[in-house]
């Protein structure tokens, strides 16, 4: 499928946002061997809340996100973590794409 | 008088509290709520699209998606949200040809009886992946008449030092996408525009790797975030210039943001807007300006899947409402006349 790029796909698939995410090797970076981009990314810790990664469960019934008492469900004080249960990096929700 | 109940699709990860609101918007309004994920297919959720039954012709059509138990009939949507799904999920007893054959064939099954409901879509995915494209969307308001910053993408690391050699202000780098990726299967994230400074001069070639964006660095007053949600419009005034994290990108902002009041956008600006995503066929967008000093406005770029909920937490503005509104409205979306809600 060389050329889903170049199609108008029918269906956009999505990272999910709790899922699926491994550490980052920091080891093997060849620093000249990456996009410009990386010289510009920042990639820091951020001190997250405890409570406010990822703690809780989808009810399927009531087909929304059950999260813990006290933890915002909306907006910018929901972080998401994003790189497996040691690393630090958490970008917010809100990231625009 | 009542009508039929609206009924609504919504495509979105198990994780997603931007969904969330919307869905208690919409059992306000006593719609049927059918929220799924792609990953639900083929194993726990199963579509069925056929016209045996039936003596031809539209009416004896039955689409139908089924989910724990319950069953949607997908000709009866008032409205889709295409929010943020993940890919489908297989038997993992398939190798990865096999794997490949069944994604293909349930894009193409799955994509095309999605995409036969005849109802509102927010948005199609289809047209998001073109109205993503930023060197696009540039070129369109330029079309039509709005400022855009002077822009370079290349490849090409000698058109970048003639750039920077020849440029009377800063430059900025700016990715076309959402941010760096730091494993396989991250969430991009971690980059913002930056000012270009001496450093690149010793990484210019890592310009060669793949596309790169530069844009004059235009002086502001202040920006502002446009949500689009249909013919509503949403300005909100970012006071980006108050604080040293904010004042390049407000991405980087690291504490409360710095809102202006509300102040509507100009028509004439209005109008240019609704052409170009009545060009793109989008019915949302958040689209970004820069204000200048001077108050004109300069167009930076159109999110067809842009977040929103933080204003709805910030600035109580009730965007479960616009987006519920929407899904129920029934029928076709047609651009029209704009009303712009204030905070």
């Amino acid at each position: 499928m060389t050329t889903a790029l170049m199609t108008r796909p029918p269906l956009r698939m999505s990272t999910s946002m709790t899922d699926g995410h491994d550490e980052v090797d920091e080891t093997t970076r060849v620093l000249d061997g990456l996009p410009l981009g990386y010289l510009y990314a920042e990639w820091r810790s951020m001190d997250v809340p405890d409570e406010a990664t990822n703690e809780g469960h989808y009810d399927p019934d009531a087909q929304t996100w059950v999260f813990p008492a006290g933890v915002p469900t909306a907006g910018v004080a929901t972080w998401t973590r994003t790189s497996g249960s040691k690393c630090g990096d958490c970008v917010q929700d809100d990231a625009c794409f | 008088m009542t009508g039929p109940r609206p009924s609504v699709l919504l495509l979105t990860q198990d994780f997603d509290p931007t969904v969330d609101p919307v869905v208690h918007a919409l059992r306000e309004r006593d719609a049927e709520v059918i929220r799924i994920d792609l990953s639900y297919f083929p194993q726990r959720m199963s579509l069925t699209a056929t016209d045996f039954g039936g003596d031809g012709g539209s009416a004896g059509t039955r689409r139908i998606l089924r989910h724990r138990g319950r069953e949607a009939d997908l000709d009866a949507l008032t409205g889709v949200w295409y929010r943020r799904p993940t890919g489908f999920a297989f038997d993992d007893r398939m190798g990865e040809a096999e794997l490949q054959f069944a994604r293909n064939e349930a894009m193409l099954g799955v994509g095309g009886i999605l995409r036969s409901t005849d109802c509102l879509w927010m948005n199609r995915p289809d047209l998001d992946s073109v109205a993503e494209l930023k060197p696009y969307q540039l070129a369109l308001a330029t079309r039509l008449g709005i400022r855009v910053p002077r822009t370079l993408i290349t490849n090409d690391p000698d058109e970048v030092s003639a750039l920077l050699r020849d440029s009377h202000g800063p430059v900025v780098y700016k990715a076309l996408t959402g941010g760096v990726f730091h494993y396989p299967g991250a969430f991009p994230s971690g980059l913002l525009t930056s000012v270009v400074g001496a450093e690149i001069t010793e990484h210019l070639s890592r310009v060669t790797h793949t596309m790169c964006q530069f844009q004059e660095y235009v002086e502001k007053d202040h920006e502002v975030r446009l949500t689009v949600i249909g013919n509503t419009y949403v300005p909100v005034r970012i006071r980006s210039q108050d604080s040293e994290t904010t004042s390049v990108d407000w991405r980087g902002n690291t504490g409360p943001m710095l809102y202006g009041d509300y102040e509507p956008i100009p028509e004439d600006l209005v109008k240019r807007v609704q052409l170009l995503l009545e060009e793109l066929g989008i019915v949302y967008a958040a689209v970004d300006f820069i204000v200048t000093p001077e108050g004109e406005y300069v167009f930076l770029e159109c999110n067809p899947n842009g977040q929103f909920m933080w204003m709805q937490h910030e600035l109580g503005i009730r965007f479960d409402q616009l987006v519920a509104d929407t899904l129920t409205a029934g029928g076709r979306f047609t651009r029209g006349e704009v009303t712009q809600v204030g905070y």
